[in-house]
């Protein structure tokens, strides 16, 4: 994980979205202990407090959820709920700046639609 | 809580410059800021600007001309309790000298009541010091490290870090940063770290505190600087629609210019930026250090 400092997107979430990425991946399975914020501060030299936001986040959206005194787990259908939510994603920021940038190559959507289709999966 | 609390701080020195011989200068100037407990404070400026001798006042090695200090809410000076719960380490310790590593740590833990013994021990086999070297025949990096571990080791309350990682390679720092998260998720201080290393460590901070020649320039959380702390670049006339905000650099690039705005943008100033094909990036913590306290180069 490298934290853009850069981007707009708060550090807190970009540890959040990290993580779902990793659990997408199957870097990090479902009902496995995830890594602790402790493990995640020493390694990527941000503040434990700003880690563990992050996971809290993820905790409120029943994809990780608190065994007491053990740590964090990723909940069984964590990858479902991480899917739906990336796909809202998708749509509103990767489809949207696609189309703005093709909107300044000269690109119509038809164009766009039919370059896609003739895309080899 | 606040751990600590200074209110118009100032302390003032005979100046030793020639020519100026005897006047009084302001190394720090009316200074006032507030500390939360358990933060991880870092304090900004460039040399000469009055951290050193702001540390030096916050645990009272220094006496302020002017102001006052609180440590957990009580006034600081002879205030013996609150004094044994404040650590101070830099890189340059004068009163080390003469002494073996042993004799130094054995003052230490008799004076720092919860001193981590076993921390220490670890501590002292990581950085490869060795407690029968004389302190002054130790390398400058081990020196170092050794204040490092005293302050880590002191399980104060507030632990002040004086610039004290440059001495430090590039390993021995990214131990330390390891070290210090660790600590700090399972034995959370309040610390404040005045660095030039401000890229390599913007992660650890929790707040930052900027001073310029004495002055307090900005205090602020790490949070609070995200979302108000930007650069701006696009078309120089696009830069019409920050208009009225702080703006605290331009930099010109032909017909382009970059913006660096210290303000809070609307959800409608981004669009409006976004629609006139502005990029709005998030100012770095190095970045905004530099064009807070950097002066410009008369041509």
């Amino acid at each position: 994980m490298i934290i853009d400092e850069a981007s707009l997107v708060p550090i807190f979430i970009q540890v959040a979205q990290w993580l779902e990425e990793e659990i997408l991946n199957e870097h990090i399975r479902e009902e496995e202990q995830v890594p602790s914020t402790n493990q995640l501060a020493a390694m990527y030299r941000i503040n434990p407090a700003t880690a563990r936001k992050g996971f809290d986040l993820l905790v409120d959206e029943g994809i990780l959820y608190k065994k007491r005194g053990i740590g964090m787990f990723v909940s069984g259908g964590a990858k479902e709920l991480i899917r739906k939510k990336s796909k809202e994603r998708f749509v509103n920021e990767t489809l949207r700046s696609l189309m703005a940038e093709a909107k300044k190559l000269g690109l119509t959507k038809k164009d766009v639609i039919s370059i896609i289709e003739e895309m080899e999966e | 809580m606040n751990a600590i609390e200074c209110k118009n701080l100032t302390k003032t020195f005979q100046s030793e410059e020639k020519g100026k011989q005897g006047e009084v200068i302001a190394a720090v100037d009316n200074i006032s800021f507030a500390v939360e407990e358990k933060g991880i404070y870092a304090l900004l400026g460039r040399n000469g600007a009055g951290k050193t001798t702001l540390l030096n006042m916050l645990c009272t090695k220094y006496i302020p001309n002017e102001g006052e200090v609180l440590l957990f809410g009580e006034p600081a000076y002879e205030n013996e309790k609150q004094l044994k719960n404040i650590c101070f380490m830099s890189d340059d310790m004068p009163a080390f000298d003469g002494f073996k590593v042993k004799k130094i740590l054995a003052y230490a833990k008799a004076f720092y009541e919860s001193f981590d013994h076993e921390l220490c021990r670890r501590l002292l086999t990581l950085y490869e010091v060795k407690e029968e070297t004389l302190y002054s025949a130790l390398s400058k990096g081990r020196q170092t490290a050794l204040s490092m571990i005293i302050g880590l080791c002191s399980n104060c309350g507030i632990v002040l870090f004086d610039e004290i990682y440059s001495g430090l390679d590039a390993v021995a720092r990214q131990q330390f940063y390891e070290i210090l998260m660790e600590q700090q998720e399972k034995n959370p201080r309040t610390y404040i770290l005045s660095t030039h290393l401000i890229e390599e460590m913007s992660g650890l901070f929790t707040d930052v505190i900027i001073i310029d020649s004495g002055k307090l320039i900005l205090t602020s959380s790490m949070e609070d600087l995200r979302s108000k702390a930007f650069k701006c670049t696009g078309r120089e006339e696009a830069g019409e629609i920050l208009s009225g905000k702080n703006i605290l650099d331009i930099k010109r690039m032909g017909p382009m210019a970059q913006y660096l705005v210290y303000d809070e943008l609307s959800v409608e100033d981004k669009e409006k930026l976004l629609f006139n094909h502005v990029t709005v990036e998030a100012m770095t913590l190095q970045e905004l250090f530099v064009a807070v306290t950097g002066r410009v180069m008369e041509e």
